[in-house]
């Protein structure tokens, strides 16, 4: 008897020892999945854009994969944009797919002068970027009336920003800086994707907003007319997430990294900011 | 003991001078940019803000910056910057203008020789002979038109706007050319 019972605590014991940390871990690990996919539903459950379209989310040690149907390709990048900022997110699988005539024909460049540089399309709804001063404001309606005439209303993805000054920013602040010229670029190991260790040499790097993509000749075409060359080998990436070439959208922030020599077509593009959800 | 300590002393700062020049990495690009992102530092004496994502951008007397506001907290006379938002409607002071039909846009490039503008969204302007382009009220000719004027086309009427068959050759069903009655600069970017 005493033998059985000794035999049986040591099978437990066995048991436990070695079996034990896997389903610890795993459990671990459904736990840390769930929480991230919690998270991020909570974030798309703010975003009211997000909202409108039912969007599979599922995580595995941080990667999260998103998939279901959207309208437009700019809806498809907001999803995985929120989902990106969710906590636990190491990288998005972005599967969502784009439904519709609307978002083929808003990716479709043109020969002669490109897709929208700082304006698009909100739900079928041009939109444009307007710069003067307030006259009046309806913030029942959304509306902005300019002291130039220009009446505009704010949606959803619009964002008002305000003149500023350089003394009155602190560090944590949005900002959009414009015209500014380019001084310099640090690397961030704190931000995955950031750190750009070979890129700070003089004439390695610059910044841009796209203007344009043009498939056929793998260039990208920047705000200022400046064109970069793509080649196949040139890593395009929104932080973690490596993207193709024809998902980079117009009115998109990139730092583009000069190739080395003798290669001709740059070496990376990093986007570094897209437009969001507004601040209304 | 003392070689110790200086060598000790000498690894650390080379180790300092290594970081210093791993951090520093500021180097001038030609080119003026946008940039948008979350400030990490501000430096008043070189005048750089330095943004999260590693940009440093230098601000020069050309240059603006701007925070987001609310359309709750925004004041009249305040000067603002709207990105993406919906034209709803024209009303200049100018009575004569009110009933012209109108577009706004951003001027991206311009083409005296063939009298026409492209505005940022890929929509091409074909002015009109004739066709009055004005700047605050002023007439000013076509060649001072600049890339980054926002502008509002004054439209002739409904069948001045045509189809794309003559703007590119790639499928770009929305795109077509505008002929322009005329055009008012609202707004341009700050002369450096």
């Amino acid at each position: 008897m005493r033998t059985r019972v000794t035999a049986l605590i040591v099978a437990v014991l066995i048991v436990a020892v070695g079996a034990s940390p896997g389903h610890a871990r795993t459990f671990g690990q459904m736990i840390d999945d769930a929480t991230t996919v919690a998270s991020v539903k909570g974030k798309l459950a703010a975003d009211r854009l997000s909202n409108l379209w039912e969007i599979d989310v599922k995580a595995s040690e941080g990667v999260v994969t998103l998939s279901g149907k959207v309208d437009t390709a700019e809806h498809r990048d907001r999803i995985a944009q929120i989902a990106g900022w969710a906590s636990g997110v190491k990288s998005v699988v972005n599967n969502i797919q784009v439904t519709g005539a609307e978002a083929t024909s808003a990716k479709a460049p043109t020969a002669d002068s490109g897709r929208p540089t700082t304006s698009g399309t909100t739900n079928g709804a041009t939109t444009i970027d307007v710069t003067g001063s307030v006259a009046t404001k309806d913030p029942a309606t959304g509306t902005l009336t300019l002291a130039d005439g220009r009446v505009v209303r704010v949606t959803d993805a619009t964002t008002i920003w305000q003149s500023g000054t350089l003394q009155a920013l602190s560090p944590g602040a949005p900002v959009l800086i414009r015209d500014g010229a380019q001084a310099g670029l640090e690397g961030d190991a704190s931000r995955p994707g950031a750190s750009r260790p070979g890129a700070s040499r003089p004439g390695d790097w610059r910044m841009g907003t796209v203007r344009r993509i043009v498939p056929a000749t793998g260039e990208l075409i920047l705000a200022d007319g400046s064109v970069v060359n793509v080649s196949p080998t040139t890593v395009v990436k929104r932080g973690t997430e490596r993207l193709t070439l024809d998902a980079l959208q117009p009115g998109w922030e990139v730092v583009v990294k000069a190739p080395a020599p003798p290669e001709t077509a740059t070496a990376e593009i990093d986007v570094v900011w897209a437009p969001t959800a507004s601040v209304r | 003991m003392v070689s110790t300590g200086l060598r000790r002393a000498l690894v650390s700062l080379v180790l300092l001078g290594t970081a210093s020049v791993g951090t520093a990495q500021v180097s001038e690009v030609k080119g003026n940019v946008d940039a948008t992102g979350i400030v990490a530092s501000v430096d008043i004496r070189t005048g750089t803000v330095t943004l999260q994502d590693g940009r440093v951008v230098r601000v020069t007397p050309g240059t603006t910056v701007w925070q987001p506001v609310t359309i709750g907290s925004v004041m009249p006379g305040a000067s603002v910057f709207v990105r993406n938002a919906e034209p709803l409607d024209f009303r200049p002071a100018s009575p004569s203008a009110v009933s012209q039909p109108y577009q706004m846009g951003t001027i991206g490039t311009v083409t005296p020789a063939s009298s026409r503008v492209v505005l940022s969204d890929g929509t091409v302007v074909q002015l009109r002979p004739g066709a009055l382009v004005t700047l605050n009220g002023q007439p000013i000719a076509m060649t001072e038109l600049r890339p980054g004027d926002e502008i509002i086309v004054g439209l002739p009427g409904r069948s001045a706007v045509t189809t794309g068959s003559d703007v590119s050759a790639l499928p770009r069903q929305t795109t077509g050319v505008i002929l322009a009655e005329r055009i008012y600069v609202v707004r341009r970017p700050q002369a450096p």
